[in-house]
């Protein structure tokens, strides 16, 4: 079945111009991304993992190779199409949780919901479900800037869920956190893939996080050195 | 769209935000299209006031001048018989010549060269049905006063020191001047003559000055409107046949009308294209603003296109922002612009002059509309920007 493989990308090339040099961030990469998979990229600062999430999140076009979202090539898309695309499909957490400070946790919920173009009633509905979900149904109206970032995180992550996408993609998504919140943003994360079925893609440098994924790849130089499959044995708290 | 209205809140929201920025941006606008408003207002005020003025003087008027141009007036004479002759023409009801002549006339201390004009006491009526010689105080003049004058409102206030009253006197030479009467003010146009000058019976003005005057102004009036052209006509035939050339201009009150409207209407092109220009800088302010704007919200245009916003989208959110700016900006100066035209109104009227300021929703939509595109080009070169920009390197942007 060709919608098993949700994205696939083919002998990927990232080159950035650094003026005199050209650096390549990605060298050759190829990927799959199999339905109800979780999959942890690991590697060095430099070895390009965020630009490879980049990628295979279709935030940013390759320099050479192909990406197929749903078996469909990004470079038959135009930017405004790969947007609607990306909105329906892909659910992102980042580190910084960026979420949109002038805006309350429900308003940054109900974004991509607008940009989806469903109707406001329903978008101010499934935002205060989202929230309560992730057990913020208290903070709906509150800023972030008047939430901790255990929270913070946890409306970024109903944000990405709004739209119910099939994919999360997170992006060190402890990296801001103390041990206790990262600890229960790690719970949410992995109930999204073992409760929800969701596809989960999470760029981390920490061994110990990598290992709630099914599987890890391993980046260096911009290349995929190693991909293995976890150990279920071997999954513990990690806090 | 289906989200347009989501568009304008979201957009309004975020220039509510940065509040005094806002502000300051709309002041550019709101004095360019207040400038702009203000000025036309006041144009057309104008206008109005003197097609009125015009439209009292009546269209069934016709004036005579000698001089096949106002500067070859000089040499060229009307004579009195020319009177007699345009009476006669078909279609004349009447005519009245006007003479004018300058005179020393003292008041109290003071001793000053004035302007005169004589009429035919008998023929007052006439002036007064054009609107032009109507009094005030006193009465009119009469066949048998000789040295008795009407003096012009403007006159009798600023001429001399102290305001003349009716049955003052000016001295001239030996002889006095009786004041019978004051006229009242015209304002503008033909009247405006009367308002600054004594006027008097034309044969006491010759008889004082000493000379043999020749009419400086003949007015007619035709028997109905509709024939004002062909009356004009045959009376140039009839004053070219007996003066051998056509050395004399005969204006209609439309013709009149049409040459002045169309200096005025020149004069007030020029300045709304000076206050047009306030406007370029109110859009090069709203540009500044809108580009800050963008910078400021790099992070934001990142996250919205990581989570699915497209180009179009970004693009139309900055650019309703920076047309809200505009519209806003618009509808405030127009509001204030009205506000400066009626000032200028009643400023006029104080200064007995009528000037006619009302809402016209032609200015009033289009000041709108010019000033919301105002916003929309000034803010399109920010909005697109901002749609252009790279998610990745907007998200990951300190």
């Amino acid at each position: 079945m060709a919608f098993d493989i949700i994205i696939n990308a083919k002998n990927v090339v990232k080159t950035y111009d650094m003026g005199l040099v050209q650096v390549n961030a990605l060298n050759g990469v190829d990927f799959e991304l199999k339905k109800g998979e979780f999959v942890s990229i690991m590697g060095p600062s430099g070895s390009g993992k965020t630009t490879l999430l980049d990628v295979l999140s279709v935030l940013l076009r390759p320099t050479s190779g192909e990406v197929f979202i749903k078996g469909k090539p990004i470079s038959k898309m135009d930017d405004n199409e790969l947007a609607l695309v990306r909105g329906r499909t892909i659910g992102f957490i980042f580190q910084t949780f960026n979420l949109i400070n002038r805006l309350t946790a429900k308003e940054n919920v109900m974004l991509p919901l607008w940009f989806q173009g469903i109707p406001k009633n329903e978008r101010d509905s499934r935002a205060e479900k989202i929230l309560s979900d992730v057990g913020l149904g208290d903070r709906v109206n509150h800023k972030p800037s008047e939430l901790s970032g255990g929270q913070r995180q946890r409306v970024a992550i109903a944000r990405a869920l709004a739209v119910d996408p099939e994919i999360v993609v997170a992006d060190e998504p402890t990296g801001n956190l103390d041990s206790k919140s990262g600890e229960q943003i790690m719970q949410i994360i992995r109930d999204l893939h073992s409760k929800q079925g969701k596809t989960v893609l999470m760029v981390t440098h920490e061994e110990v996080l990598a290992q709630y994924a099914q599987k890890i790849i391993r980046l260096k130089d911009g290349k995929i050195i190693n991909e293995e499959k976890v150990n279920k044995k071997q999954k513990r708290s990690v806090y | 769209m289906a989200f347009d209205l989501e568009l304008f809140n979201q957009a309004a929201e975020n220039l509510k935000r940065q509040k005094l920025r806002s502000l300051l941006t709309l002041l550019g606008i709101i004095i360019g299209i207040g400038a702009v408003v203000a000025l036309i207002s006041i144009g057309d005020g104008f206008n109005k006031s003197v097609e009125k003025e015009f439209e009292k003087l009546g269209s069934n008027t016709l004036i005579v001048l000698p001089g096949s141009s106002f500067i070859g007036s000089a040499f060229a004479k009307l004579q009195e018989s020319d009177v007699k002759r345009i009476e006669s023409v078909k279609g004349v009801e009447s005519a009245t010549p006007i003479y004018l002549a300058s005179v020393i006339v003292s008041f109290k201390q003071e001793k000053k060269s004035v302007l005169v004009l004589g009429i035919d006491p008998k023929k007052q009526g006439l002036l007064e049905d054009l609107g032009i010689l109507s009094i005030s105080q006193g009465r009119q003049l009469t066949s048998s006063d000789n040295l008795g004058i009407l003096v012009g409102s403007r006159f009798a206030e600023n001429q001399f020191d102290s305001n003349l009253s009716v049955r003052q006197e000016l001295g001239l030479d030996s002889k006095s001047l009786r004041i019978v009467g004051i006229i009242k003010a015209a304002g503008q146009a033909f009247g405006a003559m009367f308002d600054n000058a004594i006027v008097m019976n034309y044969k006491s003005l010759e008889e004082i000055t000493g000379q043999n005057l020749t009419p400086y102004r003949i007015f007619v009036k035709s028997v109905n409107k509709e024939e004002v052209a062909d009356v004009k006509e045959r009376i140039t035939k009839e004053l070219k046949r007996a003066h051998g050339e056509e050395d004399f201009q005969i204006l209609s009150a439309t013709q009149i009308l049409d040459s002045a409207l169309s200096v005025l209407g020149l004069i007030q092109l020029i300045l709304v294209f000076i206050a047009a220009i306030s406007l370029l800088v109110g859009g090069i302010g709203i540009m500044n603003t809108m580009l800050m704007a963008v910078m400021e919200r790099t992070e934001e245009i990142g996250v919205m296109k990581a989570v699915g916003a497209t180009n179009n989208l970004i693009l139309s959110i900055f650019l309703m922002e920076s047309g809200i700016i505009g519209l806003v900006g618009g509808f405030i100066g127009y509001v204030i612009g009205l506000l400066l035209a009626f000032l200028a109104g009643i400023i006029a009227s104080t200064a007995g002059f009528d000037l006619i300021i009302g809402f016209d929703s032609m200015l009033f939509f289009g000041s709108l509309a010019f000033a919301f595109i105002i916003g929309l080009i000034s803010g399109f070169i920010p909005a697109q920007r901002a749609a252009k920009m790279d998610p990745v390197e907007a998200l990951r942007q300190e």
